[in-house]
């Protein structure tokens, strides 16, 4: 690493790494400077100008967000001329800004609003009248733009540009007539829009799915790990009363790097807890006591009740469970280990395949230092969204990307795309291989055989879609080891989707293996696969934190705790084990994945229920 | 099994085959494609006539961005056009000094001529009139306007302005064979003579209209300073010898050229020369003189640049209304390749170079040298914050140079006169060799005037090159470096003409672009009249700038109209101090002189226009 320097800020000695921005310097000696562009994850830019601080013998006040300390550095934050021009940037910031607070989202956990209250001059001077703009602008079904409320700090946009990489969030117009927005006509369509919310220091940038649903000092914080796939990102999950209201990224920074994905932040919010089980709206639907049907309908029952139903149609003939790969371990080891012992005939498995042929060897921040990316057939961008992130962190870095595909979501940043059909991946990954071998191949794959020779670490990753394919997981290994991903610092395997799919092969045993489905079950308890499945004709059995389905087949419905409102650890797919914590409210009714399946196994054994 | 390549669908259907072809031609020019994007989108506009979003996003696709990407750039630059204009876009200049050299007076004759207002088009179609505050390098022969892609000059009177209406509305464009361009009065100003022997070197052919073939510049001794570098210096020596000869770069910042080129690491890998022809300072002109007449000297001088620096790529970033400017260079290099002078083994050596001309498209933040590296990687053109500098990381992020124009210029005569020619030349030899200064304002004879640096006064140049204010009127004051430094008033003009001179002044010298403000001019309405230019301007990165230039045009327009107070005007001093030093370019700071320097020379100008006793309205100086 750097050599570090002693720098000197307000009088205290500190001794930072070289190439450490003054900003970050001040912080580690507990001396906040403002900012409002500036953001760790992003690059250096300089736009807003809050933070200018006094370096001796420099002439002019320089931006602590883009100045790295330097050897014998002294540094003055608090001077006269200092506090003078974050009193004027702050006056320049508010001349436009429409101080709607009461009526903000951002309202009371806002950057602007801070700075303004401890930095601010308190009055304005301004007599013309303000920039005005529509409010509440939609951009995408996801987020809303206030151009009014904008400060023009640019992390948005930066964060399309440099971390994404998609452009799908711009600066338009020039001047002070500058906005935030998209090509007329089209939406803001990214994966990661709601990152740019996150970002945002004001309430320009606003999700609909929490829009005045709540203020910040209503909600109750969480720390738990994503339910959308199985990179495992960190999340705070934000509930006030008890219903969660919205989920944003807790930095991990060996694992999401602080970002997250929309499938995560939007799509696997629980739905509220429902009581209107024959509504057409699903989000009215979901449980909140257990159900069973009675003269044709379902009715509210006891919890023993229900489960001792739930076991009896459970030991018929040609019965099944399908099991989610969003489990908790806890509850994947209890499966694996007691399911089976009690429902002896039952075909148990889950909902989707859990185990990789191929599990993943490496870490996922090591993708960031490799040099070469061979992709088959993975397309991180749609499956596992984060890890693109990871991807493009590497190719900033000047790593070669090679994808082998039907589909690749990264091709604007691959240096060769070979786009083949399914069927003919292990065509195109043997004609790889014979490439980097050194044998005779299309000019194409020769030419990404080239890009993938160069030196230092390699990754391969290997689709979930083709892991039933024998012939290319063999051959992606081969890749792997001929390029050395296999090796230190390489990343290589087939990373499954499930949230909890590693968790379930390392913990449930046999069962992990089985398709639950194949022997064509007439009863079936779906447990925690959201949508729910059924058995059309024959009789379901549901455990589910989504919503009651409207299928007449459906006999027992049993509350489940969403994973954002459960305890218990999740597996990712490098094999990191990483703690949910439990909100706090929930009704006692509403158990946790753990819970309901040992008071299913219990009631199955004894026709009562016993607390696990 | 197929290696993919975006395979635009959308395009098709809005873009002809040749359009298409000739943006695919674009990507496929430079290193990276996205510098094709500005390019496409103009030749996109070229064909349709404006950059409805559909367009924008089949240009998106071909250069392989996002849509938004694409229109990030088609509302920044003025050039772009979101709405379909009339067949000819006539924009008048009503910026200082053209505004009071008859630009008002011009765009009100217009509309009476046309029978529309500025912002309107004529019922047929035929002509879109717009009020522009952008200069556009013809202030020496103001008032003018830019008619389609060229200027029409010196529109002096009404038979002038009548006589381009009729052109107008027969569907034509005024312009004397062989150029775009077209000056009603092409020899009004009788050439200069001064009071000491000087023999020219940037401009040697004064008056002279069109471009030095590659025949006639080697038969005046050209291309002789780039074969000696090539055959007898290695890169060092020629670096060495311009540090030796104090060349200071011209386009303002007055930096050392040869120890801008040390910087360059030595170390192998791509390393660009950017020759900065983004000349849109009010009151700067040389650059497209030097472009337009002497293509072969800049040309010459970017060959011994590049060999210096170990640059094999040179890219020439013209200002987008330069269209002429820009045909001519581009003319000159195919003559020069042609030759064997550039390209492939120049001069017979083993040094191989490229130069690529690449047209902005109407921003003034693209003559800041990192905006423009942005603008030239098809992004928004907003300055870099430094480190790292462009020498260490510039163009593609590779080390790269940028001079101006007329920097580059003097590189030829100094590997071949020798740094001690240079050096002596004018009396600091610190700051010394030959300098082009731009006369234009209220003077008899407003033009180019290379001279040695330092070697007159304002006064002196104003006399002897200018033949004197027109007119015969009173100075109040000359704004030296376009309307970006302080306004040097009437007391302190026997300044010399040197970096060191006019800062004693009170001033900078900048690009030496002298704007002569006579005495009738009101200083209220000069001062909004610029900062509606930094306002326009601005990029919008940073906050002082961004918010401030607007506000205190704003004030400044409320003053004007004589709805302003005293305190206003303390005010505007406590802005531009927030403003002053507080942001990453130099804009911000420019952006205050105007108001500033006014406020301090003629600040009773000012209470007087708070009190609703404006001055007598004497803006337009010419009949």
């Amino acid at each position: 690493m750097s050599a570090p320097v002693v720098v000197k800020i307000d009088g205290r000695e500190l001794s930072v790494p070289t190439g450490t921005l003054l900003v970050e310097a001040a912080k580690q000696a507990g001396i906040e400077i403002p900012v409002f562009c500036h953001h760790e994850k992003l690059k250096p830019v300089g736009a807003c100008r809050m933070c200018v601080v006094e370096v001796e013998r420099v002439p002019r006040l320089q931006t602590a967000c883009t100045t790295p300390v330097a050897k014998d550095m002294v540094v003055h934050t608090d001077t006269k001329a200092v506090l003078e021009a974050r009193e004027a940037v702050l006056e320049m910031l508010l001349v436009n800004h429409p101080l709607d607070c009461p009526i903000c989202d951002k309202g009371g956990e806002c950057p602007l609003q801070d700075n303004t209250f401890r930095h601010g001059a308190g009055v304005s001077r301004r007599t013309e009248p303000k920039r005005a703009n529509a409010k509440a602008l939609p951009l995408s079904e996801l987020i809303v733009l206030d151009r009014e409320r904008c400060i023009l700090c640019y992390r948005c946009t930066r964060f399309h540009d440099e971390i994404a990489g998609d452009g799908a969030l711009v600066a338009l117009e020039r001047g002070g007539t500058s906005e935030i927005g998209v090509l007329p006509g089209t939406t803001y369509d990214s994966p990661f829009s709601g990152n740019t919310v996150e970002l945002c220091p004001v309430g320009a940038l606003t999700s609909r799915q929490y829009r005045f649903r709540a203020r910040p000092w209503e909600l109750e914080t969480t720390p738990s790990v994503c339910c959308g796939c199985s990179v495992g990102c960190n999340v705070r999950v934000d509930a006030r009363h008890g219903s969660v209201l919205r989920v944003m990224g807790r930095t991990n920074d060996a694992i999401d790097d602080g970002w997250l994905c929309d499938r995560g932040r939007y799509a696997s919010l629980p739905l509220p807890l429902g009581a209107e089980f024959a509504s057409p709206d699903p989000a009215a639907r979901r449980p909140r006591w257990p159900l069973q049907r009675i003269d044709g309908q379902l009715q509210r029952v006891p919890f023993d009740r229900a489960l001792v139903r739930a076991a009896e149609l459970l030991r018929r003939p040609k019965a099944a469970v399908a099991l989610s790969p969003s489990l908790t371990n806890e509850a994947m080891q209890l499966a694996g280990r007691e399911l089976r012992a009690v429902f002896a005939n039952a075909a148990i498995g889950f909902a989707e395949s859990v185990v990789s042929p191929w599990p993943v060897l490496g870490r996922i921040r090591d993708l960031a230092a490799c040099r070469r990316v061979l992709d088959l057939g993975c397309d991180p961008w749609h499956e596992l969204p984060v890890l693109a992130l990871w991807l493009r962190k590497a190719i900033a870095a000047g790593a070669a990307l090679v994808a082998i595909g039907p589909r690749n979501g990264l091709a604007r940043d691959s240096k060769h795309w070979l786009k083949v059909a399914p069927a003919a991946m292990a065509d195109a990954a043997a004609e790889l291989l014979r490439a980097l071998e050194g044998k005779d191949a299309a000019p194409a794959v020769k030419a990404a055989a080239a890009s993938l020779r160069a030196d230092g670490p390699a990754a391969v990753l290997l689709g979930a879609s083709f892991v039933h394919d024998a012939r290319l997981t063999a051959l992606a290994r081969q890749l792997a080891k001929a390029l050395g991903a296999d090796g230190p610092g390489g990343f290589a395997g087939a990373p499954m989707r499930g949230a909890n799919a590693r968790g379930a092969a390392e913990l449930a045993g046999t069962i992990a293996a089985t398709d639950p489905l194949a022997g064509r079950p007439e009863v079936l308890l779906s447990f925690g696969c959201e949508p729910a499945l059924l058995v059309p004709g024959g009789s379901s059995i549901v455990a589910t934190s989504g919503a009651v389905p409207m299928d007449p087949c459906v006999e027992v419905v049993l509350p489940l705790a969403h994973p954002y409102e459960a305890d218990g650890h999740f597996t990712n797919l490098e094999g990191t084990v990483q703690r949910l914590e439990r909100t706090q409210r929930r009704p006692a009714d509403v158990s946790t994945d753990c819970d309901l399946l040992s008071a299913l196994i219990a009631a199955a054994r004894s026709g009562q229920r016993v607390h696990a | 099994m197929i290696d993919s390549v975006p395979q635009p669908a959308a395009g098709e259907a809005l873009l002809s085959a040749a359009c298409r072809e000739a943006i695919l031609a674009e990507r496929a020019r430079y290193p990276h494609p996205r510098s094709a994007l500005l390019p496409a989108l103009k030749l996109a506009q070229a064909e349709v006539g404006y950059l409805p979003p559909a367009v924008v996003a089949a240009v998106a696709e071909f250069v392989g961005v996002s849509g938004a990407q694409a229109q990030e750039l088609t509302t920044f630059y003025s050039m772009l056009h979101r709405a379909p204009t009339g067949k000819k876009l006539v924009q008048v200049c009503t910026q200082v000094p053209c505004g009071y050299m008859g630009g008002d007076r011009l765009l009100a004759r217009l509309e009476k001529a046309l029978g529309i207002k500025a912002g309107e088009t004529t019922a047929d179609g035929a002509v879109t009139l717009e009020r522009t505050v952008e200069c556009m390098g013809a202030c020496h022969r103001a008032p003018m306007c830019r008619v389609g892609d060229g200027f029409v000059e010196n529109l002096r009177t009404e038979a002038d302005v009548a006589g381009l209406a009729t052109t107008l509305r027969a569907g034509s464009v005024p312009a004397t064979p062989g150029t775009r361009n077209h000056d009603c009065h092409p020899d009004v100003a009788p050439p200069s003579k001064l009071p000491f022997a000087y023999e020219r070197v940037l401009l040697p052919h004064q008056g002279r209209r069109t471009r030095v073939s590659l025949a006639e510049y080697r038969a005046e001794g050209g291309y002789q300073g780039l074969d000696r570098a090539l055959k007898q210096l290695t890169p060092a020596q020629v670096i060495d010898e311009v540090k030796q000869s104090n060349l200071r770069g011209r386009g303002g910042a007055a930096f050392s050229t040869g120890m801008k080129w040390g910087f360059v690491p030595k170390t192998p890998g791509p390393k660009y020369l950017v020759v900065n022809a983004d000349e849109s300072e009010p009151g700067t002109f040389k650059d497209r003189e030097l472009m337009e007449v002497e293509a072969h000297l800049l040309l010459e001088g970017i060959a011994i640049a590049s060999y210096a620096i170990g640059c094999r790529e040179a890219f020439v970033y013209i200002r987008g209304e330069y269209v002429e400017a820009g045909e001519r260079l581009r003319d000159a290099i195919a003559e020069a390749k042609a030759a064997g002078v550039l390209g492939r083994g120049v001069l017979g050596s083993s040094f191989d170079l490229e130069v690529h001309v690449f047209l902005g498209a109407g921003a003034y933040i693209c003559g800041e040298e990192t905006a423009l590296l942005e603008s030239l990687e098809g992004r928004r053109p907003m300055p870099r914050s430094r480190p790292p500098f462009p020498a260490v990381a510039g163009l593609y992020g590779k080390p790269t140079v940028v001079n101006n124009v007329e920097t580059i210029a003097n590189v030829p005569h100094i590997i071949k006169r020798g740094a001690a020619w240079f050096r002596a030349l004018g009396p600091n030899e610190k700051s010394a060799g030959p300098k082009i200064y731009c006369l234009s304002g209220a003077v008899n004879r407003p033009g180019n005037y290379e001279l040695p640096l330092g070697s007159m006064t304002f006064r002196e140049l104003i006399e002897h090159c200018g033949g004197g204010v027109s007119g015969g009127r009173g100075i109040k004051g000359v704004l030296p470096a376009g309307i970006s430094a302080p306004i040097v008033p009437a007391s302190k003009l026997d300044a010399k003409l040197d970096y060191e001179g006019v800062q004693a002044a009170g001033s900078m010298l900048g690009s030496a672009s002298l704007i002569v403000v006579p005495n009738d001019v009101d200083m209220v309405r000069a001062a909004t009249r610029m900062l509606e230019f930094f306002r326009h301007e601005s990029c919008g990165k940073c906050t002082p700038c961004r918010e401030g230039t607007a506000w205190l045009h704003e004030i400044l327009k409320r003053i004007e109209s004589g709805s302003g107070n005293t305190a206003d005007l303390d005010l505007l001093l406590s802005l531009s101090k927030g403003i002053t030093g507080k942001v990453l370019c130099a804009l911000g700071d420019f952006a205050t002189s105007p108001v500033t320097a006014a406020l301090q020379h003629f600040r009773d100008e000012f209470v007087a226009a708070c009190s609703g006793r404006g001055a007598a309205d004497n803006w337009s100086l010419r009949p």
